[in-house]
């Protein structure tokens, strides 16, 4: 087994993970509140998963990635999902130029650091499909070329829990392609107080400067994976999964009924993957339980598959999941 | 002048001549009733009134069945009313039923005779017959008449007598399994369980550990993780928190208010130490396992119930 300098690894996250602060002192110039989503959008730049956002309209989902995408001096755009839009909309076309006679590219607002598919679901299949394929291969081919997408590339996908009329939910097959599915709320009294004041004033929002360069956080990638996970951890994480997929097994007969499906193969590698990012975040090289169950929600829940007798009982994936952390035993 | 007077004496003659043997014979019959209901009977009575020198033939009465829903049922003998020298009254009673509903007629009956060798024929008059339905019973329904029993016999009994049989001999058998079980030397019972309180089975396994001796061994992730083991099956026994499924920060928030708070500190600096050394590979100098095992201890005997009430005495007062 490969010997790890601990105390070593822990100083050189440390320092790598130096911009994490300036990073979080800049959005929160701008974003009141909604710390758990922009930690989660750290998390899934960190790590090259995306992320499903769901939450009510007016959540600052929006603001929050395109801060973060100035902080980095990244490009950001934005896709306003709709029943008539096309795979060409988003990954671009060939456009034929009559004065020369010939087509030339014309590539969509995929090619960007930092996209924003706004309400997905509401976009038919082939458009949701376009997208998750680019996300997945992080490649778009136009006119039988491929081009690659630039790094860092974050999707940042947003699905409005109301107004479910005409819409197209995604796919489980698509879903898991997700890494983490975060749910947002409304804010605290104190926050919303303070939205309230910046609004008001002619200057409320800070000019957001870029504190972070583009290759520390592609170097930040690879020290993220570097974060050191005890064996003890991995069996957690994996005993969390498979708790989800034979709860039986974890002394949970009673969900066995309510569960259709449990986590995939998948879900352990972005659980572990996502609780490295969470250690990263908070400067530590070593993951701990804490890692791990902080981000185990966001991470399972729209991997899991209920029942309609679940459905039927009210019973959601949190509660699934709560019932699993509540009973598989922390190292 | 006598040739048409003799011409007109024979036509006379043959025109008179039956009429004159017919006028001596008189047919009539009668119907008891011109109606009646399906399946009832009538009765037609003919009356045959003649000289003393007609023969009188047999009727032809088998006429009637020819008629329509009429069934002739039986005839009487002639019956003789009047007998002198110069009439004779026979009279016969047809008996008649209809089987159908509706207007019939009875037809005319031949009756012959014989006069001076010749054979005539007189008919009576045909007859109508009116034929009604039943008419439905009006009357109130009777009620329902009582279930007829079978007279009880011998092996009607049987059954009774075997579950009877049956019942006794469970009886017996019970009764002599009681009596067998009470004289046998009753068992003690076994003695109950004695419920080891947490903390001292928590300081029991303490003992153990030391005893073990991991850390001396080298073994320092296994004395941490056994160590805080049984520190967090004690919380979960003593304080009925979810101490084994909790990492160290739950644990921290779940013990607040429960314990004094520099008790807490201390628990959580000692679950935070060994954490460093179960998931950072950390290796805390010798002396701090040692340090950590005390106070693991020191927690659990300032948090026993007798010194939790003590101690809340202390405050009291």
């Amino acid at each position: 087994m490969q010997s790890i300098d601990i105390e070593a690894l822990n100083q050189q996250i440390y320092l790598d993970s130096a911009f994490v602060e300036n990073l979080n002192r800049e959005t929160g110039q701008v974003i009141v509140g909604q710390q758990n989503m922009i930690e989660r959008l750290m998390i899934g730049l960190l790590t090259k998963g995306h992320i499903l956002l769901e939450g009510l309209p007016g959540l600052a989902k929006t603001m929050a990635i395109k801060t973060l995408s100035q902080a980095i001096n990244a490009q950001f755009s934005r896709i306003q999902f709709t029943p008539d839009l096309l795979p060409a909309d988003i990954i671009g076309t060939m456009i034929y130029n009559p004065s020369t006679h010939d087509f030339s590219v014309r590539k969509g607002p995929i090619f960007a650091n930092f996209i924003l598919a706004d309400e997905i679901n509401r976009a038919p299949a082939k458009v949701q499909s376009a997208l998750l394929e680019a996300m997945q291969e992080r490649q778009v081919t136009i006119g039988g070329t491929t081009y690659p997408l630039q790094e860092p590339f974050l999707v940042l996908a947003t699905q409005n829990p109301i107004e479910q009329e005409g819409t197209y939910p995604l796919p489980e097959a698509q879903t898991d392609r997700f890494m983490l599915k975060v749910k947002i709320g409304y804010p605290s009294k104190e926050e919303e107080r303070e939205i309230v004041r910046r609004n008001l004033n002619d200057d409320h929002f800070g000019e957001v400067k870029q504190v972070v360069q583009q290759k520390e956080i592609l170097q930040a990638r690879q020290s993220v994976r570097k974060v050191y996970m005890d064996e003890k951890i991995e069996k957690y994480i994996i005993d969390i999964v498979f708790a989800t997929r034979a709860p039986q097994d974890y002394g949970l007969p009673n969900l066995e009924p309510l569960i259709q499906y449990g986590g995939s193969p998948r879900a352990s590698i972005n659980l572990a993957l996502a609780a490295k990012a969470k250690a990263f975040l908070h400067r530590r090289g070593f993951v701990i339980p804490e890692d791990v169950r902080d981000i185990c929600h966001d991470v399972l829940r729209h991997r899991l598959g209920l029942t309609y007798e679940a459905e039927a009982e009210n019973i959601t994936q949190e509660d699934i999941i709560d019932k699993v952390l509540n009973t598989v035993e922390v190292p | 002048m006598r040739r048409p007077f003799f011409l007109f004496f024979w036509t006379l003659i043959i025109f008179f001549a039956p009429s004159a043997g017919r006028a001596q014979v008189g047919v009539e019959a009668t119907l008891d009733s011109i109606s009646m209901f399906v399946g009832g009977k009538r009765t037609v009575r003919l009356k045959v009134d003649y000289a003393p020198g007609v023969l009188l033939l047999e009727p032809g009465i088998q006429v009637i069945d020819t008629a329509k829903a009429i069934e002739l049922l039986s005839s009487s003998p002639w019956d003789t009313t009047r007998a002198n020298d110069k009439v004779i009254t026979l009279e016969k009673d047809l008996l008649l039923t209809a089987w159908d509903s509706g207007y019939f007629q009875i037809p005319a009956i031949p009756v012959n005779f014989e006069i001076q060798g010749v054979v005539h024929t007189l008919y009576t008059e045909i007859l109508p017959l009116r034929v009604n339905l039943t008419p439905p019973d009006t009357t109130a329904l009777m009620p329902l008449k009582p279930i007829i029993d079978e007279p009880l016999r011998a092996e009607d009994f049987i059954p009774y007598l075997i579950g009877l049989l049956g019942a006794i001999a469970v009886s017996v058998i019970l009764w002599r399994l009681l009596r067998r079980k009470k004289q046998a030397p009753q068992a003690p019972p076994p003695a109950p369980a004695a419920e080891i309180q947490p903390h001292v089975l928590a300081l029991e396994k303490f003992r153990k550990l030391e005893e073990a001796q991991l850390w001396q061994k080298g073994l320092v992730v296994d004395y941490h993780t056994e160590l805080t083991f049984i520190l967090r099956e004690y919380l979960e026994a003593r304080f009925g928190i979810l101490a084994l499924e909790s990492t160290t920060t739950e644990i921290g928030e779940q013990m607040e208010h429960r314990v004094p708070e520099e008790l807490r500190a201390e628990l959580i600096k000692l679950l935070n130490t060994s954490d460093m050394v179960k998931f950072a590979k950390a290796e805390p100098p010798a002396e701090i396992h040692e340090q950590l095992l005390g106070h693991a201890r020191n927690f659990i005997n300032s948090t026993t119930p007798a010194s939790a009430e003590a101690s809340a005495g202390a405050a009291s007062h």
